[in-house]
Formats: C-alpha cells, sequence, structure tokens
C-alpha cells in the first residue's frame, strides 16, 4: 500500500502541501490539478526519489540493491534516457536477461528500434519505451506523470489500452497524474481534485 | 572526439607537436657544449637559432628546453586534473562535503595566482619537485567547478534518478551515467591547462623561483636571455620564445577543436525547466 498523509515540502521559500491519498494494488487514481502545485514533486516523493519535508509516507519494502516496486514514468521521455545509450541498453537497465521483449509487442515498439538512439525514435515511441522499461516484473504501483500529454490521440489510446490491460492482469496500482479531467474520468476509478 | 582528430587541421597539428617532441628527445645534445669561440653568433644554416653569450647551440638548447617543460608540465598537470576530479566526485557524495569543496574552491580561487605559485613553490623546497607541486595545487580549482556543475546537472537528469530506481548500485550508476559524459570534459579540460600550466611555469622559472637555470628550460633561457637583449643578440629570445609561442598555439587550438567537437556530440545533459 502506498499511502501519503499531511506531507508537505520546502524548497528554499516555497512550500508545497500535497493531499493525503492512498493506493492499494489494482486501484487506478487519478490526480488532478491546475499546474504549479506540485504534482511532478508528489511523483517524485512517491518514487523515493526526494525526501519528504514532513508528514508522512507508507512505502512497499524492498531489498537494497534491487528494483524500486515503485516505479516513476515522467511526461518528457528523451530526458529519461541516457542519450548516449542505444534503446536495447537502456531496457537493459532494469531488465535482466530479454524480457521486455514481450511487452515491446505487446505496447508496439518495433523490434528493429532496438539499437537506436534515444534521439533516433519518435516522442510517442519512446514513451512506450519508457514504459517498458518501468513495467518490470517486480513492479508495483506506477505513477504515470503526464505521460501522454504531449502526444496524439491515437497514440495516447494506444498506450493507455496497452497499460489498463498490463494493470488488469499485474493488479498493479497506478496514479495517474494529469491536468485533463477527460483522460482521467476514462482511465481510472477514483480521481483527486488537487486544489491550492 | 575521434571527429576533432579526422579534421586535416588538427591532425596535421598534432603530428606536428608530437613530431616536434620526438625531435627534441632525439635531437643530439653534442652542439650544446661550451665553444667561446662560437658566441653570440647569430642564426644561421650551421647554428638554426644561433648560439648563446657561451657558444652554446640555442636549438638543441631550446629544443632540451621544450622537453624538460613539457614532462613538469605533464607531469603537474595530469596531477591537477586528477585532485579535480577526485574533488568533484567527492562533492557528489553528501552536502558537507559539496559544503567543503565549494569552500576549498573558492579560497584558492580567491587567491592571487602568481603569488600562491610563489609560495608553494617555496613550501615545496623549490626546484622541478616544488614547481611541479606549485602547478599541481594552484591550477586544480577551475577545473574542480566546472566538473562539479557538470556532475551536479547530470545529478538532477531524470535518467540518473531513474538508475537508482531501477536498483542499480551507486557504482555502476556513476560509472555508467555520470563518467561517460565528465571524462571527456575532464580531458579537454587537462589539455587546456596544460598552455597555461607551461606559461606558469616558464614565469615561475624566469622570476628565479623554479628551475635550476644551468639546466635548459624555457624560463631559465628567456630570464638569462633578457640581459642580453639591449646588446643587440635579439635570438636569444625571440628563437626560444618562438618555439615556446607556437608549441603553445598548437595545444590551444588541439584543445578548441576538442571542445567543439565535444559540443557537437551526443548532449551531456538536459536543460529542461522542472528538472534543470
Amino acid at each position: 500500500m502506498l499511502q501519503l498523509r499531511n506531507a508537505g515540502l520546502e524548497y528554499g521559500n516555497t512550500q508545497i502541501r500535497f493531499p493525503d491519498l492512498t493506493l492499494s494494488p489494482g486501484q487506478r487514481l487519478g490526480l488532478f490539478g491546475p499546474s504549479g502545485l506540485g504534482k511532478s514533486s508528489l511523483a517524485k516523493v512517491l518514487a523515493g526519489i526526494e525526501p519528504l519535508s514532513q508528514g508522512e509516507l507508507t512505502l512497499p519494502d524492498f531489498a537494497k540493491g534491487s528494483a524500486n516496486p515503485v516505479q516513476w514514468a515522467i511526461q518528457q521521455s528523451e530526458f529519461a534516457f541516457n542519450p548516449r545509450l542505444t534503446i536495447k541498453q537502456s531496457l537493459r537497465e532494469s531488465w535482466r536477461g530479454d524480457g521486455f521483449m514481450v511487452l515491446l509487442d505487446l505496447y508496439g515498439v518495433e523490434p528493429g528500434w532496438l539499437n537506436r538512439r534515444p534521439s533516433q525514435i519518435s516522442g510517442g515511441q519512446l514513451q512506450r519505451v519508457n514504459l517498458v522499461r518501468a513495467l518490470i516484473p517486480s513492479t508495483e504501483y506506477l505513477i504515470c506523470d503526464e505521460i501522454t500529454a504531449h502526444l496524439d490521440m491515437i497514440t495516447q489510446q494506444q498506450i493507455w489500452q496497452a497499460l489498463d490491460e498490463e494493470a488488469y492482469r499485474r493488479k498493479l496500482g497506478l496514479l495517474v497524474i494529469s491536468h485533463d479531467e477527460d483522460l482521467l474520468n476514462l482511465v481510472c476509478d477514483d480521481v483527486l481534485h488537487w486544489t491550492a | 572526439m575521434r571527429k576533432a582528430f579526422a579534421q586535416p587541421t588538427v591532425l596535421t597539428l598534432s603530428l606536428c607537436l608530437l613530431a616536434l617532441i620526438v625531435l627534441a628527445g632525439l635531437w643530439p645534445s653534442s652542439g650544446a657544449e661550451l665553444s667561446l669561440l662560437d658566441k653570440n653568433l647569430p642564426p644561421s644554416l650551421n647554428h638554426l637559432f644561433g648560439t648563446d653569450w657561451l657558444g652554446r647551440d640555442l636549438f638543441s638548447r631550446s629544443l632540451k628546453a621544450l622537453l624538460a617543460s613539457f614532462y613538469t608540465g605533464g607531469l603537474a598537470v595530469a596531477l591537477s586534473c586528477s585532485i579535480a576530479l577526485l574533488l568533484a566526485m567527492l562533492a557528489q557524495v553528501n552536502c558537507a562535503a559539496r559544503w567543503c569543496v565549494d569552500l576549498l574552491v573558492d579560497v584558492f580561487m580567491s587567491l592571487p595566482h602568481l603569488l600562491l605559485l610563489i609560495l608553494l613553490a617555496l613550501a615545496f623546497g623549490g626546484a622541478q619537485h616544488g614547481l611541479i607541486m606549485a602547478i599541481a595545487l594552484s591550477h586544480w580549482p577551475r577545473l574542480t567547478r566546472l566538473l562539479r556543475f557538470e556532475m551536479q546537472a547530470i545529478a538532477n537528469a531524470p535518467y540518473f534518478q531513474l538508475a537508482k530506481q531501477f536498483g542499480q548500485s551507486p557504482l555502476t550508476v556513476i560509472r555508467r551515467h555520470m563518467l561517460p559524459h565528465v571524462i571527456p570534459q575532464w580531458l579537454v579540460g587537462g589539455v587546456l591547462l596544460f598552455p597555461h600550466a607551461l606559461t606558469h611555469m616558464a614565469a615561475l622559472t624566469f622570476l628565479g623561483f623554479g628551475l635550476d637555470p644551468v639546466n635548459p628550460s624555457m624560463g631559465a633561457l628567456l630570464s638569462q636571455a633578457s640581459q642580453y637583449l639591449l646588446t643587440g643578440h635579439w635570438w636569444l629570445a625571440l628563437c626560444p620564445g618562438g618555439l615556446l609561442l607556437i608549441s603553445l598555439l598548437i595545444l590551444s587550438y588541439i584543445a578548441n577543436a576538442l571542445i567543439t567537437a565535444l559540443r557537437r556530440g551526443p548532449q551531456t545533459h538536459v536543460s529542461g525547466g522542472e528538472f534543470a
């Protein structure tokens, strides 16, 4: 279970107060809010990248040196990849072995692109690779931070469809952060409205 | 980097510099002995750079001086670069380490450069050893600062944070994601530092704090030549000075070509709004 209570962050003079939230396995929770509230900071906190300044955060336990069961996918997928590594090398960052091939097929990524660099494939393709990289077998929760905000409708639909099936099959907990309320109503069971 | 050396000018200049160093190493020192009959001869085919006030062939002395300068300078720069990389990596460990490294850089950068060099050279007992230590201990701050901010930018990049998320060990993350971006910058920084160090070495020797004036070194040659300038023996300063200048210019040119090639290569880090 992923839980956040009375939490907040301080960046110099800026203070962020996070809403209380609980995410259980198999649940799809939408987080809606205008830009500038700190949605991306919330994503980083939940992924354990940014430590909290105050409040409580409950995260699933995992052994040191193994992958975090809470994975984080960001909107700008081009920043999520080391520009010097090929797509295959980047996928091997999380996957031990070639298990990603099945998922690549599911997400519609052409295997021929594995030897390209991130700058040599399109944003939509890169975002799919980004999700495949995050969805290793040990992943229990996925924080989707505006993952389709910059993509066209058809690509958005393909990505969400694949993710929907995957989440259902594996009982993944999804936290979908977006400023697109229609998308959240479509994809999620509950939508949390975060206001200042 | 490979692309930089594919350019004909860069390749030619690098080969020229290499040839010069090999020539200096192989050049017989037979002409450099005292020969009072041949003193103060202007440049000719027999003596390309002329001879000095003791009749020694200036060309062979200049080559030996250049070699000595490259050796001491290279050693000092290698030491300086190692210090810079170590401190920059240390600054990544935690907040306290970062604070200490920044303070150290600030302190060293606030001191007058030449004064610091002289003090360090004296503290380490002068001569070649003192000179190397003085250059090594005074030239790291700029490179440290550069590397430290490069590393900071990469540490904030999502792909770096994600690599930790996938459970990779800190060492693997640094080796795979940090060093490949930083090492080229570090090498170029070192090459750029080299002409800088050579000039300062010559300056220190000129002022009398550096190498032994008996052995040929660029600073010693120039400082001795300055006493003979007014007597019309122009070649004593101009020829070794020109040789030093040309090798420094070639080095700077190569370093600049490397930087340009580096900027055209894969981008080092991201400059995205919220991740900056």
